[in-house]
């Protein structure tokens, strides 16, 4: 009897299982939002993103987003603000798109010499004019003093990795940080020179939350449950670590539609974001419509709903201007302080079969010089370079690992969790190769730490993304200084000439496609770094959602997406 | 009995002590700077060094676990999140409720349904629906909690849309979370309450009540199960004990902010304050709760009360030593 009713409970087990997870692809109709914008196709099936975003007519009613991060607090001033705050609270300047240019937001674009802030060449001066009518979602009105309250409130508790933070002509005698306020709507910061880098200024204009300080003190400070800010929506409810709610704030200061920034905008009418940390978990809730947009789906997932599916889920798939790249530890004390090394390794990865093993929906290829085409310093030139980046080559590897004399040496591959997978597809290519592979899979934090104390051979990273041409300028700015007082590079590489030529690259004046090429011939001649594959970003969309808007941090503006009207 | 309270009270404070030098060293030791998570690998190295002196991080091991113990133990204060900038113990305070309230809820369904459930499969011992109960049982005590979390968002959420998938708000981001974390206990007291009476059936003084006449009722009642629960209450007391350190699993499963998911990404964030409040408050209720239940144990039954008294234990010795001799 038992065994019976065991056996029973064991099918029902069994077919509920395989109730629930029932193929839907394939067979049903496509109803993924044909209307959907496509701007082009590259050639790799994805629907490449719109990001023009446009103020629209018809307001969306609700949009329910999910959020990997757990939120705590609403506080704009923490590293660790969830997404919400870009909507409730405001910047002097703001990127309101990921490879566009940062507009004025609290400054008013219609005055000064440089649209929102007045700056005479070769000068360190730089005046910002703030609009006058602007009113917080307290009341109070905002005047440069708030400016100048803010930035002060700001750097008690956090710092900021912005040369032009770091060169203000500060006076601490007279307690002046930098900036003083010189008009109602007025304030001035002064560097010691000209800002020449790659988006210097806009490092410090973009970053720091704007509150008035009447607001602040209304508040008690307490700004983790409540909130005071200027932007286009108003928090209705906040529940901490589960959900906040925002609401289209009707006495929006901003009325004025011709100068609004994208993330000034109001096409939905409340915004809702829940915390659920697992992607299979928001799937799932967006298949049940619970959710309406989710971010990082799997390979299975986007094959599965660019085929059609019963859930009403679209597609929208962008390059991320980064890339999944392999580093080898120049440092002495690794075999890889050897150029040979480094070659017989790059020879030995296949990034084309490296991609096809991942799937491809996620990944794609590199170009011959390291990079992807969605990367900002991309340069048409590269396709033509032949080079470990595109060629594979075993027994030119295995060339290079006899003539650095490799003897089966244990080779430390370190990648954090996230990038497993391809981890193991590496090591795999590697060992084929010859090498003798130690994996060192670890979390996020330990692999930051045991790369910075070099306690690696090679590693696998995802490269950060960045708009504006800031992509050099960010991944290769990172140097050591040694105990004897070398500088080294982000794998501690030890060639001055290379290094001087990113700090080139990295300025406005010296980010010239010919220096661009240069640097990365130098980086492809000493095999320093070596690009696997690109990432594609899918987004698995409720289908009403008809356009997308983020922002240079690649956090969603839901604000600014476009909508369709259901009812129409 | 007050001295024995008095003993397990110091007792409570020396395991505090234990537990917060233990899990201050542990996080002392575990690789990752916290400044470098707090503001990122891109963070300027005196943006880091002056967070690392903000938080004390750069004092040596034993000043960091000086002012830790004193701040605790002396002042009450747990610290501030690394990560949020938060007084710990306010946000621990919001979310303890919830994961109580998820325990207890938990607990009571254990109690209320396993109880009644585990005496009907002793009465009716070897029928069918004996047989149900025991192959239920045992199916609910090999199912972990988490899958059946994971199968229950795809049946009620996903496939027929009637419960939510996270978080909590209304009582239906209840239901499932409280099926998953109820489902394992409620099969153990299936299992041990069926034993237990089943062990109490055969006791002479069921069988002594019988041959008075007293009826089956009375001596289901009145004499088998006051006697019969003292294993349950002891198991429902363990689950006390376990009430907020039990749910981490379930509560990240569904998103649930309670003190689970607020411990399992402090560890991940390296957010050592919040780890070390979350590990001690739960070590201390732990103990608290069985400390509780032992004196619970001590009021209901005789036997144990004895053992704490000076009179009773000096009793059991002197019958221990008398049976020594006998043999």
């Amino acid at each position: 009897m038992k065994k019976a009713l065991a056996l029973l409970l064991t099918l029902a087990l069994v077919f509920s299982l395989a109730a629930c997870g029932k193929e839907t692809a394939g067979n049903t109709p496509d109803n993924t939002g044909n209307d959907n914008p496509v701007i082009s196709d590259d050639g790799t099936g994805h629907e490449a993103l719109d990001n023009n975003a446009e103020q629209a007519t018809y307001i969306y009613p609700q949009i329910n987003m999910v959020e990997k991060n757990d939120f705590l607090t609403l506080d704009p001033f923490m590293n660790s603000a969830p997404t919400a705050t870009y909507e409730i609270y405001e910047k002097l300047f703001a990127f309101s798109s990921y490879d566009g240019e940062a507009g004025p937001v609290l400054c008013d674009v219609n005055k000064g010499n440089c649209g929102g802030y007045t700056h005479e060449a070769g000068t360190g001066v730089y005046t910002f004019h703030l609009c006058e009518n602007i009113y917080d979602h307290l009341g109070n009105h905002m005047t440069a003093s708030d400016v100048d309250w803010s930035f002060r409130h700001y750097f008690v508790d956090n710092s900021i990795n912005s040369t032009a933070y770091r060169i203000l002509v500060t006076d601490e005698a007279n307690d002046n940080p930098g900036w003083e306020v010189t008009g109602e709507y007025d304030i001035t910061f002064t560097f010691e020179r000209e800002l020449t880098g790659l988006r210097e200024l806009e490092q410090l204009i973009t970053v720091i939350p704007i509150i008035c300080e009447e607001s602040y003190n209304q508040l008690d400070g307490n700004l983790a449950t409540k909130e005071c800010g200027t932007g286009p929506y108003i928090l209705k409810e906040f529940t901490s670590g589960s959900s906040t709610v925002l609401e289209i704030y009707e006495d929006y200061w901003q009325t004025d539609d011709s100068v609004k920034q994208p993330i000034q905008y109001q096409n939905v009418q409340i915004i809702s974001y829940v915390y659920a940390p697992d992607t299979n978990q928001q799937i799932m809730a967006l298949e049940s419509g619970e959710v309406d947009l989710v971010q990082d789906a799997s390979a299975d997932y986007v094959a599965q709903y660019k085929q059609g599916n019963a859930y009403g889920i679209s597609v929208i798939s962008y390059l991320q201007s980064g890339c999944i790249r392999m580093d080898a530890n120049h440092q002495d004390s690794s075999i890889f302080s050897d150029k040979n090394m480094r070659l017989a390794a790059f020879y030995a990865i296949d990034n084309e079969a490296f991609v096809t093993a991942m799937g491809g929906e996620t990944y794609g290829l590199v170009t011959p010089a390291t990079w992807g085409v969605g990367q900002p310093d991309f340069q048409q030139e590269w396709y033509d370079m032949e080079n470990y980046n595109t060629v594979t080559d075993l027994e030119l590897s295995k060339q290079y690992l006899e003539a650095a004399g490799y003897n089966g040496e244990e080779v430390v591959l370190l990648a954090q969790t996230e990038l497993e997978d391809a981890a193991i597809l590496v090591g795999a290519m590697l060992e084929k190769a010859g090498f003798n592979i130690e994996y060192a899979v670890v979390d996020g934090t330990t692999n930051r730490t045991r790369t910075q104390n070099g306690e690696y051979d090679l590693t696998i990273s995802n490269t950060a993304g960045y708009c504006g041409g800031m992509m050099v300028a960010n991944n290769f700015s990172y140097k050591y200084t040694l105990a004897d007082g070398t500088e080294v590079g982000s794998s501690f590489e030890n060639d001055p000439e290379w290094l001087d030529m990113a700090d080139i690259i990295s300025s406005l004046d010296g980010h010239t496609d010919e220096n661009i090429l240069k640097w990365q011939a130098m980086n492809i001649e000493e095999a320093h770094h070596m690009g696997i594959a690109t990432t594609w970003i899918n987004l698995l969309v409720n289908e009403n959602i008809t356009s997308i808007c983020r922002n240079d941090k690649n956090k969603m503006l839901p604000g600014a997406f476009t909508y369709a009207n259901p009812n129409a | 009995m007050a001295r024995y309270i008095v003993k397990r009270v110091i007792w409570l404070f020396i395991i505090a002590v234990c537990v917060s030098v233990l899990i201050f060293t542990v996080m002392y030791l575990v690789p990752g700077d916290p400044a470098v998570n707090a503001l990122g690998t891109d963070a300027a190295e005196e943006a880091l060094q002056a967070y690392r002196e903000l938080y004390g991080l750069d004092k040596p091991y034993l000043e960091q676990l000086g002012i830790f113990l004193s701040d605790v133990f002396l002042h009450f204060d747990f610290g501030t999140s690394y990560f949020y900038g938060l007084p710990v113990l306010s946000e621990f305070v919001t979310r303890l409720p919830r994961t109580f309230m998820l325990s207890i809820i938990c607990i009571i369904i254990d109690a209320l349904l396993g109880i009644p459930m585990g005496i009907l499969a002793a009465k009716h011992r070897n029928s069918v629906l004996d047989e149900g109960l025991m192959v239920f049982s045992i199916a609910g005590i090999s199912i972990p909690g988490f899958w059946l979390g994971l199968l229950m968002v795809m049946l009620f959420t996903r496939e027929l849309g009637w419960l939510p998938a996270f978080g909590i708000g209304t009582w239906k981001h209840w239901v499932m979370p409280v099926i998953a974390g109820s489902l394992g206990g409620l099969a153990q007291n299936v299992r041990l309450t069926r034993s237990a009476v089943l062990e109490t059936l055969r006791a002479d003084f069921v069988t002594t009540a019988r041959a008075k006449g007293v009826n089956e009722r009375s001596v289901t009642y009145k004499h088998m199960l006051p006697n019969a629960m003292i294993p349950v209450i002891n198991s429902l007391g363990g689950r006390l004990a376990g009430a907020i350190s039990g749910t981490v699993i379930i509560e990240t499963v569904f998103s649930f902010p309670g003190i689970g998911t607020y411990l399992s990404n402090a560890i991940s964030q390296r957010d050592y304050p919040v780890v070390r409040a979350c590990v001690l408050v739960m070590a201390l209720f732990s103990s608290v709760v069985m400390l509780i239940v032992d004196l619970v144990y001590a009021a209901i039954d005789p036997r144990i009360k004895a053992q704490y008294t000076k009179q009773g234990a000096a009793f059991l010795k002197f019958k221990k030593s008398k049976k020594e001799v006998q043999a």
